[in-house]
């Protein structure tokens, strides 16, 4: 039925999606058809663009957020109307909660019979409206192109997050004259901060004695990473980060004092707690990141630098530096500040809090494979996370050089992540080295996306660990519900190295110690999709950890901390 | 106490639903709304007050700033005795 719309002055609405798509640069989109979106799977036959088939909706829309968080370009899902949009839902949240730029497309029944409650018709619009930076349901097949382009600049733009369409079945089957070709959409130029805060964010800098950076996502999003290099080398400032901004400092440099927070480094933790100024840079003070917010670097002023005006002032006061985040820093520039019993401070902190890896025993230690992954693996590994323990044993042991290289659910922590995430990350740097980390329970919860592996030969290595629990879940409830453990036992997996085999993925286990470099040799020599499966200690804890409640210096400690 | 939003706004699908939306899931309750429906966009002004909690009104004022939708922004405290009605006059 796909027309060749090239010869053609008529196009359908949906080849004038398809079209459009590729004029604003999308190479590869993530979906799954169905009926209302019929017409737009129709236009994709003979495209130029890559479709890759998921299978579940909701890995295309973590596949399209790997994608775009791994290039900083805008990802695209395309989804069916009803359970096709519904299923996307929990991705469009992700790239809410974690500023990725994403464009979602939806299918949607037809105008005429829109609010009868017909076939597969769900208010898509309403359901995400407090999940998306905007969205429209498309009137007329004309302005499809001027809304896809203004799609990716409001993905894109200030602070990035995603953006719905939900397109009507007979909008998109309508005829419209081929209009001309829509621009390229371009990086929205933001304006940077108003140069009075400037001048007073200069001066609270060099009048601080105990002045720490502190790193967010939003530095990665702005692409100024190398702007805060810039700062933190030139002033001699020490830096702490939250989960997302993992990346934006080369771990080795010495005053950088790596994660804070609820399992951050005892080191980042005890040094914000004595800060007198905190330099907010592209972060949110999440309450992961903060523990109890009134104990949260209680003696510190607060310098913010954000291009979000929204975030500046939402949970903590500080001096405004709203814009662009790259020229918010290089305003802050100067001479090497005075404060060298700080650094001395936070030197002696560093040094003191060094992980040890050394454990007793045959079995498996996570912390040391995540950090022997790193090692052998070198500085272009991306590394896509599920979620709980096994997340923050790679924040914390993993070594994470460059920004785009540790690409984690943070914000909405949404287990099932990792396996999408990594093929959309693996899609879009085929040269990148890339290793999806996941527990026993988070692959479970995409684990059909093996076949999405499978059908592409997409050569993503998972690194599963597997405790036969929820092992955060167990954690909390061994420290904090006296051992009452509750709907936490998943000793009853299946056999994930035979299961991998079923879909035709290369598959091997590891179970003792003494084989832990052999096997992530084999692992990250593979030259197909292939799975590694660890069995670790059950009992295994993350530490440190601040309790809910408590403030970040009041870190609990257990081995091998 | 109440503030006062006073908002011209694209019309678009969901608009309404949006802004609304904003306000309630930060925490703050409508106390009273007023559209006036003459022209392009739309002129709305709608008084809040914090459901529970003392909330930070001018965070709200910047978070409905920033919807896509919102085309100018001001705000005012609600002055005692005056009804919404004195900001923008009822059509017809």
């Amino acid at each position: 039925m796909a027309d060749d719309h090239s010869r053609s002055n008529e196009l359908t609405g949906a080849q004038l999606l398809v079209r459009t798509l590729e004029e604003l640069g999308a190479d590869t989109v993530f979906g799954y058809p169905g009926g209302a979106i019929m017409p737009v799977y129709d236009a994709l036959v003979g495209s130029g663009l890559r479709h890759i088939l998921s299978r579940h909706e909701q890995g295309s829309a973590f596949a399209a957020g790997g994608y775009a968080r791994a290039t900083g370009k805008v990802g695209v899902c395309i989804a069916t109307s009803g359970p096709g949009a519904t299923n996307l839902i929990t991705g469009i949240a992700d790239a809410y909660a974690d500023s990725v730029p994403l464009v979602a497309i939806t299918g949607q029944v037809g105008w005429p019979v829109l609010g009868t409650d017909a076939f597969q018709e769900v208010d898509t619009l309403g359901l995400t409206l407090p999940i998306v930076k905007h969205s429209w349901i498309v009137e007329r097949a004309e302005d499809i192109p001027s809304m896809l382009r203004r799609a990716f600049e409001i993905a894109s733009e200030g602070r990035p997050g995603p953006v719905l369409i939900d397109l009507p079945k007979d909008v998109a089957s309508a005829m419209v004259q081929s209009p001309g070709r829509a621009p390229q959409a371009g990086r929205v130029a933001r304006p940077s901060a108003h140069p009075h805060w400037a001048e007073e964010a200069l001066a609270m800098l060099e009048e601080a004695e105990r002045p720490m950076l502190y790193i967010g996502g939003g530095v990665i999003a702005a692409e100024a990473h190398e702007a805060l290099r810039l700062l933190m080398s030139e002033r001699g400032l020490p830096a702490v980060s939250t989960l997302n901004g993992l990346g934006c400092v080369d771990p080795d440099e010495p005053l950088f004092l790596g994660m804070l927070g609820m399992h951050g480094w005892k080191a980042a933790n005890l040094a914000v707690q004595q800060s007198d100024l905190l330099v907010c840079c592209g972060a949110r003070f999440d309450d992961r990141a903060t523990g109890r917010l009134d104990g949260f670097a209680p003696e510190a002023s607060v310098i913010h630098l954000d291009a979000d005006p929204a975030e500046v002032g939402k949970l903590r006061s500080a001096l405004r530096l709203v814009g662009e985040m790259g020229l918010g820093l290089k305003s802050l520039l100067g001479h090497r500040l005075m404060i060298d019993p700080w650094r001395e401070l936070v030197a002696s902190l560093k040094a003191s809090s060094e992980f040890d890896y050394d454990a007793p025993g045959r079995e498996v230690f996570a912390p040391r494979l995540l950090k022997r992954l790193t090692d052998l693996a070198g500085d272009d590994l991306i590394v896509t996370c599920d979620v709980g323990q096994h997340q923050m044993w790679v924040a914390q042991h993993c070594r994470f050089s460059r920004p785009r290289s540790h690409l984690t659910s943070g914000g909405l922590g949404a287990m099932g992540f990792g396996i999408p995430a990594g093929i959309g990350a693996k899609l879009a740097r085929p040269g990148a080295e890339v290793v999806t980390v996941t527990g026993d329970g988070s692959i479970m919860m995409n684990i059909q996306e093996l076949a999405t592996l499978k059908r592409y030969n997409i050569p993503l290595k998972i690194l599963l660990l597997d405790n036969g629990r929820l092992g955060l879940v167990r954690q909390w409830q061994a420290l904090f519900y006296a051992e009452n453990y509750s709907e936490i036992d998943l000793s009853d997996n299946p056999d994930f190295v035979t299961l991998a085999r079923a879909f035709g993925i290369d598959a091997f286990a590891l179970d003792r110690a003494a084989d832990e470099e052999s096997a992530l040799r084999r692992l990250l020599d593979a030259e197909g999709p292939c799975l590694l499966h660890v069995r670790i200690d059950p009992a295994a804890n993350v530490w440190p950890l601040v309790p809910q409640g408590a403030d970040n210096g009041q870190m609990l400690e257990g081995e091998a901390a | 106490m109440s503030d006062r939003l006073l908002l011209e706004l694209d019309w678009e699908i969901g608009t309404l639903q949006r802004l609304i939306g904003v306000i309630e899931r930060r925490g703050f309750k409508v106390i009273a709304i007023e559209l006036n429906a003459s022209g392009g966009a739309r002129q709305m002004a709608v008084d809040v007050q914090p459901r529970r909690e003392p909330k930070d009104f001018a965070v709200l004022a910047r978070q409905v700033d920033r919807l896509h939708g919102v085309v100018r922004l001001g705000s005012s405290p609600v002055e005692q005795g005056f009804s919404i009605r004195h900001r923008f006059p009822l059509v017809g």
